[in-house]
C-alpha cells in the first residue's frame, strides 16, 4: 500500500516525518521490493510508534515505511525470544510474563517496537550486573539491506556493535532475538534527599546493588531515589499490580495535564512555581509512602501511550555523565535551571528524572562506553521556550563532557555530535558506506551530524 | 544586495591526522578535479584544508550550515585561468543557493603552514541596477 506526500508527525507533533511515499509491508518480501525498487525515492526510512524527540526518523521526502504489521512473538526459548520488528515493546513483555519470563531492560515508553530496541538508544536504570539498554541484549536481527536482500547479524557478526546503534541506516530490521530471563520479584522503594544529602551520600550510592532511577527538583534542591532490586522469589499471587499502574497514570495522564494546564492558563509566575512545587511535593509524598512493594514485577513498568498523544503529551531529553562527577553536575544543573529560569522566564513544567547505567559497550554509541553513568533529563509538556531550554542545556551538557542520545536528545548538531563521541564517528561512518553505499537508508539528520567536523 | 557572510579557519594538522585514519574522508569531502588539484601540490593537506574552510565558509553564508541534504562534494572549489579560488555549485547545494536567490559567490583563501582560512560572501542580484 502507498501513498504520496503524507504529513506524518511524531508522537509529539513536533517533527513532520516527511514522507515522500508511505508503505505499511505485511511480509519480508514486500519489504524487499521497496527497498529495490528505485522508483521508490531514498531514503528508505522505517518507523515504529514514532516516540523519538528527533529527526532521526525523517524521510525526507524519500520513502517511509511503517512497521506496524510486523508485530508477532516468533520463539520464546528458555532464554531468548524472537520478535517481528514492528511489534511493540510492551505486548511483548505481556506475552513473555505470561510464559513466566521478562526482557532484561524494561523501559517505561512501552510502544517503542522491537526494530528501534534493537538499533537505538534506549534507556532504564541498571540492575546490577546487568545493562541499562535493550539493545545490549540483542543476539541476533535480521534485515532488509541496502541491496534489498536479506542479511543475518548473529553476535559474532563483525558489525554487530555498530548495528545495535544504526538507527536504521544499514537497513530495515524485520524480526530480532533479544536474550531474556525468568520473571522476578522487584522490590521498590522511594527515598527523598537534600541535594546536600545527596552529594553526601553518593559515594554509598555508587556501591548500592539496587537500581537506581530518580526524580530531580531543580527549584526545591531535592532529588528523589527509586531504589529497584531483584528477589530471587518468584512472583506469585501476592504481586502488586497497582503499584506501577499507580505511578503510570500519573505519567500517562495527571503529571503532563496538570503541567500543560498550569503552563497555558497559569498566567502568573509566583502562582505557577507555588503550584508546581505543591504538586512535586504531593508527587514525592506518594513516591515515598505509596509506591513501595516487596514484589512487583518489572514489565508494569512500562507505559502504554495512546496512538494520539492527547493530554499524555510529554517530551524530554536526555545527556550522560561520568556518576563520578554527578553530585557537582548536579549542583550545577539546579543552577543552571535557576540561571535559565531568572533569565528567560522558562522552567521545564514536569518533573526531571535520571538514570544511574551500568559501562555498556555492546552498542558503538552507548552513552556508557566509557564509564557508568548518571543521566540528567529534563521533561517537559514541550511549550513555548522549551526548544530554547534545551539548546542551552545542550550546550551546558558539552561543556561538562555530556554524551547525548541521537533519538532523544533533541536540538543536536555536528559540533555537539563530534564532541561527544569524537573517532567512533569516523568509524561508523566508514561501515556504514560499506553497508549502504548509495545511501538508501541515509537521511539529512545523520548526514549532518556525521559530517567531518575540523 | 547581500545574502550573507561567512568565515572558516581549519587546522592543517588536522586534515593530515583525518586523512591518515580514514581513507575514505577525502572522497567524501572533495570532488575528483579538487583531489588531482591538492594532490600536484608539494603540501597537499594545506590546500584540502583551505578548500575544506571554503565549503564551510560557504555553508554558514548561506544561513544553513552543512546539512538540507547538501553533501560536501557539491560545493566545489575551482580556479580561474588566473588562479583566482571560485565555487561552483552541485546538486542539492546549487538547488538551495537558486532557492535562497544567491546571484555571486566571492571566495577568498589564505594559508599559513599550520591553518588555512575561508572567506565566502553571498550577493543576491542587484535590483537596483536593473531599474
Amino acid at each position: 500500500m502507498s501513498n504520496s506526500k503524507l504529513h506524518i508527525l511524531n508522537w509529539e507533533e513536533s517533527i513532520d516525518l516527511k514522507a515522500g511515499k508511505y508503505f505499511k509491508p505485511t511480509s519480508v518480501e514486500e519489504l524487499m521490493e521497496i527497498v529495490k525498487n528505485k522508483e521508490n525515492p531514498s531514503p528508505v526510512r522505517a518507523s515504529g510508534s514514532r516516540h523519538s524527540t528527533t529527526k532521526c526518523g525523517v524521510a525526507d521526502e524519500g520513502t517511509f515505511v511503517d512497521m506496524r504489521n510486523f508485530n508477532k512473538v516468533k520463539k520464546i526459548t528458555e532464554d531468548t525470544v524472537t520478535i517481528e520488528g514492528g511489534c511493540l515493546l510492551i505486548d511483548a513483555a505481556k506475552i513473555l510474563e505470561e510464559k513466566g519470563k521478562q526482557f532484561f531492560v524494561n523501559v517505561e515508553i512501552g510502544n517503542i517496537t522491537i526494530g528501534s530496541a534493537a538499533t537505538c538508544g534506549t534507556k532504564d536504570a541498571s540492575f546490577d550486573g546487568e545493562f541499562g539498554q535493550l539493545g545490549s541484549y540483542l543476539i541476533e536481527a535480521k534485515l532488509i539491506n541496502a541491496k534489498g536482500e536479506i542479511e543475518i547479524f548473529d553476535e559474532n557478526h563483525p558489525k554487530m556493535q555498530s548495528l545495535r546503534s544504526s538507527y536504521g541506516l544499514f537497513g530495515i530490521v524485520y524480526e530480532a532475538t533479544f536474550r531474556i530471563k525468568n520473571i522476578q520479584c522487584l522490590r521498590v522503594f522511594h527515598k527523598t534527599y537534600t541535594l546536600e544529602q545527596f552529594v553526601e551520600i553518593h559515594p554509598e550510592l555508587l556501591k548500592a546493588k539496587e537500581s537506581i532511577m530518580y526524580y530531580l527538583f531543580p527549584f526545591q534542591d531535592k532529588i528523589t531515589i527509586e531504589f529497584r532490586s531483584y528477589s530471587d522469589k518468584k512472583p506469585n499471587k501476592s504481586v502488586s499490580k497497582r503499584k506501577w499502574k499507580m505511578r503510570n497514570l500519573f505519567w500517562k495522564k495527571i503529571a503532563p495535564a496538570y503541567g500543560y494546564f498550569v503552563t497555558k492558563y497559569i498566567p502568573f509566575p509566583n502562582l505557577q512555581t507555588f503550584l508546581y512545587n505543591s504538586f512535586n511535593s504531593l508527587l514525592r509524598f506518594l513516591l515515598c509512602n505509596v509506591i513501595v512493594s516487596n514484589c512487583t514485577i518489572a514489565p508494569d513498568q512500562m507505559i502504554r501511550y495512546p496512538e494520539k498523544k492527547g493530554v499524555s503529551k510529554y517530551t524530554f531529553s536526555i545527556w550522560a555523565f561520568p556518576e563520578k562527577i554527578f553530585p557537582e553536575i548536579l549542583r550545577d544543573y539546579f543552577d543552571f535551571c535557576k540561571k535559565h529560569y531568572k533569565e528567560t522566564g522558562y522552567k521545564t513544567d514536569l518533573l526531571n528524572v535520571g538514570y544511574r547505567i551500568a559501562k555498556d559497550q555492546n552498542p558503538l554509541f552507548s552513552y556508557s562506553y566509557e564509564e557508568t553513568v548518571m543521566t540528567a533529563d529534563p521533561v517537559s509538556t514541550g511549550e513555548k521556550g522549551w526548544d530554547e531550554f534545551l539548546k542551552a542545556y545542550n550546550e551546558f551538557c558539552i561543556q561538562r563532557k555530556g554524551i547525548p542520545m541521537f533519538n532523544q536528545s533533541k536540538w543536536l548538531n555536528r559540533d555537539l555530535v563530534h564532541k561527544a563521541f569524537g573517532l567512533k564517528i569516523k568509524d561508523f561512518w566508514k561501515l556504514r558506506k560499506e553497508m549502504d553505499p548509495e545511501e538508501r537508508f541515509l537521511n539529512n539528520y545523520f548526514r549532518e551530524l556525521f559530517s567531518p567536523d575540523l | 544586495m547581500l545574502l550573507g557572510i561567512g568565515t572558516d579557519l581549519v587546522n592543517t594538522q588536522q586534515i593530515a591526522k583525518y586523512k591518515s585514519q580514514s581513507d575514505f574522508f577525502i572522497d567524501e569531502i572533495f570532488t575528483n578535479d579538487e583531489i588531482k588539484y591538492c594532490e600536484s601540490m608539494a603540501f597537499p593537506e594545506t590546500h584540502y584544508a583551505g578548500r575544506f574552510a571554503a565549503k564551510e565558509a560557504f555553508f554558514k553564508a548561506l544561513g544553513t550550515g552543512i546539512g538540507y541534504g547538501m553533501k560536501f562534494t557539491d560545493v566545489e572549489v575551482i580556479q580561474d585561468d588566473l588562479g583566482k579560488p571560485l565555487i561552483k555549485l552541485h546538486r542539492k547545494a546549487k538547488i538551495l543557493a537558486e532557492k535562497k536567490n544567491a546571484a555571486t559567490i566571492h571566495l577568498s583563501i589564505s594559508h599559513s603552514k599550520t591553518s588555512a582560512i575561508a572567506f565566502v560572501v553571498i550577493q543576491k542580484p542587484n535590483l537596483e541596477a536593473n531599474v
